[in-house]
C-alpha cells in the first residue's frame, strides 16, 4: 500500500465536496443566479436553475485548468439549463426584480430592465455576459458554444436595439472595455 | 456613473436563505434511485449540447414539477446524483467501485498525498499532490471520456499505444490531459504541468504494462 490513509480520509473527501459546493455558491452564486435571471425573469426559476447547475457540477465532477474555466463551465451550464426551461416550459409571469424596482420608485432602472428583457434571447445573453460579466467576445463564444463571429453580430445587434430605445440616456457604452 | 444594468443586477443575489436551501438539498442526497447517468464525451460541441438537453429533460421530468410549486425544501425529495465517497487506499477504492484500481507510480513529481474518491460504483478517481503539482487520474466503465474536462484546448494529438488510441490535449508543445480506453474501461489523467507527447507516451506505457 503506497499511500495508506486513515478512515478519516473518507469523511475528509465528503467534507471536501461539501465545502467545494459551498465555495462555488459563495464565489460564483450571484453570477450564476443573475445569468439565469436574465433568461427567466423570476427568482423561483432562477434558483431552480442554480440548484440544478450545482447538481450537475457534483455529478460531472469536472476538472478545471483555472478558476476562469470553472466559472465559464458553470455559466455555460446555467445558460443551457435556462434555455431548455424556456423552450419546454411556460415562463412565469412573476418578475420580482421588476416589482422591486417599481416599489422603490426606480423608474430609471425598471425602464432599462424592461428594455433589456424585451431583447431576443440570443442578444440578451450576449449583452449580459459582455457588459455585466465583462467577458470578451471570445470568452462569450466559449461559454455559449457559438462562433465568435456570431457573438460579435449578436453584440452589435443588441447594442443597436438598446441605443435605439434608450437613446443614449443610459448608455451601455459607458462601461469601459 | 455605474451603468444602470449593473445596478439592476445587484438586486438579484443569492441570499443566506437561498444558499442554505440549496446546500441542504445537495447535502441531503441519498444513493441514486435511478441507474447512474452515462458519462458522455463532451469533446464535440453538438454532442455536449445534445447530452445536456437530454439530461435536463430526464432530470426535469423527475425533479422540476416538485420544485416549481414549493417554496420550502421537500425532505422526501432525493436528487439523483452519484454517491460520492472517499477511500483510504487504492485497494479500498477498488472494492467500492467494483473494479481494480491501482496507484500510479511514475508521475513526473514526488507525491506527498493521494486522495481516493469513488463516484457511485462507476468512476474511480485518485488525486495526487506534490511539488506544487496535481495529477488527477480517473478510471471508469465504458470507453468514453471521463475526465470531466470541457476545456477547449488549442492543441490535440492522437497516439497509438499498445493497440489503444490515446488523445492528448493541451496548448503549444505540451499537453495536460490524456484520455484513452482499453475497450473495457476508460481512463484519463489530468496534470497541472504539461508533458510532451513523448513523455506522455512513456508515462502511459508504464501504466499499462
Amino acid at each position: 500500500m503506497l499511500f495508506a490513509g486513515s478512515t478519516s480520509s473518507r469523511e475528509a473527501s465528503r467534507e471536501a465536496v461539501n465545502r467545494e459546493a459551498e465555495q462555488i455558491l459563495t464565489v460564483y452564486g450571484n453570477s450564476m443566479l443573475r445569468f439565469a435571471y436574465s433568461y427567466l425573469h423570476n427568482m423561483s426559476d432562477a434558483e431552480d436553475v442554480l440548484q440544478e447547475t450545482m447538481v450537475r457540477f457534483l455529478k460531472a465532477a469536472p476538472a478545471f485548468a483555472s478558476e476562469q474555466h470553472r466559472k465559464a463551465w458553470l455559466l455555460r451550464v446555467v445558460g443551457n439549463l435556462s434555455k431548455n426551461r424556456l423552450a419546454y416550459n411556460k415562463i412565469r409571469m412573476a418578475d420580482e426584480l421588476r416589482d422591486e424596482l417599481i416599489a422603490e420608485n426606480r423608474d430609471d432602472l425598471s425602464f432599462v430592465w424592461d428594455v433589456v428583457k424585451a431583447l431576443p434571447g440570443d442578444l440578451r445573453e450576449t449583452i449580459h455576459l459582455f457588459y455585466y460579466e465583462g467577458y470578451s467576445t471570445k470568452q462569450i463564444a466559449d461559454i455559449l458554444q457559438k462562433k465568435e463571429a456570431t457573438v460579435r453580430t449578436h453584440l452589435r445587434r443588441g447594442r443597436e436595439k438598446l441605443r435605439e430605445i434608450l437613446k443614449g440616456e443610459y448608455d451601455f457604452e459607458d462601461k469601459i472595455r | 456613473m455605474k451603468i444602470k444594468y449593473d445596478e439592476i443586477m445587484e438586486k438579484v443575489e443569492v441570499s443566506g436563505e437561498m444558499k442554505t436551501r440549496i446546500l441542504s438539498r445537495l447535502s441531503g442526497i441519498g444513493p441514486a434511485q435511478n441507474p447512474r447517468p452515462k458519462i458522455v464525451n463532451f469533446s464535440a460541441r453538438r454532442r455536449y449540447l445534445t447530452a445536456a438537453c437530454l439530461a435536463v429533460l430526464l432530470l426535469g421530468s423527475i425533479a422540476l414539477p416538485q420544485l416549481w410549486n414549493s417554496g420550502q425544501p421537500d425532505p422526501d425529495y432525493v436528487i439523483s446524483v452519484p454517491h460520492i465517497a472517499g477511500a483510504a487506499s487504492a485497494e479500498e477504492l477498488s472494492e467500492m467501485v467494483g473494479f481494480a484500481v491501482t496507484d500510479l507510480t511514475n508521475l513526473p513529481f514526488e507525491i506527498d498525498q493521494a486522495i481516493y474518491t469513488a463516484y457511485g460504483d462507476q468512476l474511480a478517481e485518485i488525486t495526487y499532490q506534490g511539488d506544487g503539482q496535481t495529477a488527477t487520474f480517473r478510471k471508469s466503465m465504458g470507453r468514453e471520456d471521463n475526465s470531466g474536462d470541457y476545456t477547449i484546448y488549442s492543441a490535440t494529438v492522437v497516439l497509438q499505444l499498445n493497440g489503444m488510441t490515446v488523445t492528448l490535449k493541451g496548448g503549444g508543445e505540451t499537453y495536460t490531459l490524456a484520455v484513452w480506453s482499453d475497450g473495457e474501461y476508460a481512463y484519463s489523467l489530468n496534470l497541472t504541468v504539461g508533458l510532451t507527447a513523448e513523455a506522455w507516451r512513456e508515462l502511459i506505457l508504464s501504466m499499462t504494462c
